[in-house]
């Protein structure tokens, strides 16, 4: 990897962790055990599917990797199919099922820690 | 002033500055027993609001953005000639990814001086550094309500 492409995939994994991970686990990483209140689920379905206001993480997660010119086959894929298994979810979240509420809580913190990982890989300065 | 008239003693005052809506959402649905709220959207609000509301501690977002480059506190002209070569695009964009910090050094030249947090993994040399320009700064990785609740609110 030369200098530039370099700094253009460190972008890019400051951005999925800051634009995606930390967003779809904003209520996911606070919710009780047991049945989950419906506001909760209100705001994890907000996280994970509004996550910029307007557009799904996963699409957050392509527009970014897109814009960045990073080739996506290099980040690793348990992003992507973190957020896809998301969007497969996403009527059964919004119908407050709580098993998939559970699916989607745990999914989002394994996509999360995947980002995050890939910055650590990079920087070595996460905690 | 009128407006905080009400404050409830038992609540610890929390000023957040974000470009959105989602730091404020989470702190009213997790921490409302923890905190009174007051919300700024830019440095400018920040500054008259903290003045008003008194606020015994910051939650900063550090990008903003959805904010528009007119409303960035910051000299873009200034920053791209002493770091970017003379491009302002490069600078706006810097302004808009460490808004949070420059909101930060505002309210502190204003003298608000609480404790401020970012919910942003900050190398921690950038960590030091904040501290050293700003005093009681502190970072977390991720919205975590109990540890936001420990480092604010303890």
């Amino acid at each position: 990897m030369n200098t530039d492409e370099r700094e253009r995939y460190t972008e890019l994994a400051l951005s999925l962790a800051h634009d995606v991970g930390k967003y779809i686990t904003r209520a996911a990483r606070n919710l009780p055990p047991g049945n989950v209140p419906v506001p909760l689920v209100d705001m994890l379905a907000t996280d994970l599917y509004r996550t910029d206001g307007k557009r799904n993480a996963l699409e957050v997660y392509r527009a970014l990797v897109l814009a960045s010119g990073v080739d996506e086959p290099s980040l690793p894929s348990a992003i992507r199919e973190g957020l896809e298994a998301l969007v497969r979810l996403e009527p059964h979240v919004r119908a407050y099922d709580s098993d998939a509420v559970e699916r989607a809580r745990v999914t989002a913190l394994r996509v999360d820690e995947a980002c995050r990982e890939v910055v650590r890989t990079l920087s070595g300065s996460f905690p | 002033m009128a407006r905080y008239e009400l404050m409830n003693a038992a609540l610890r005052r929390l000023l957040i500055v974000e470009d959105g809506h989602e730091y404020e959402e989470f702190v009213r649905l997790f921490l409302a027993t923890r905190f009174e709220v007051a919300v700024a959207h830019d440095a400018a609000e920040a500054v008259r609001v903290a003045a008003a509301f008194l606020p015994e501690a910051l939650l900063l977002d550090l990008r903003f953005e959805r904010t528009p480059a007119a409303a960035l506190e910051g000299d873009a002209d200034e920053l791209a000639a002493r770091r970017f070569g003379g491009d302002r695009a490069r600078a706006l964009r810097h302004l808009q990814d460490q808004q949070g910090t420059v909101v930060l050094a505002r309210l502190r030249q204003r003298g608000c001086h609480v404790p401020a947090l970012f919910i942003h993994d900050f190398p921690a040399r950038r960590l030091d550094n904040l501290r050293q320009l700003y005093g009681a700064v502190h970072a977390l990785p991720a919205f975590d309500a109990s540890a936001i609740a420990k480092v604010l609110a303890p």
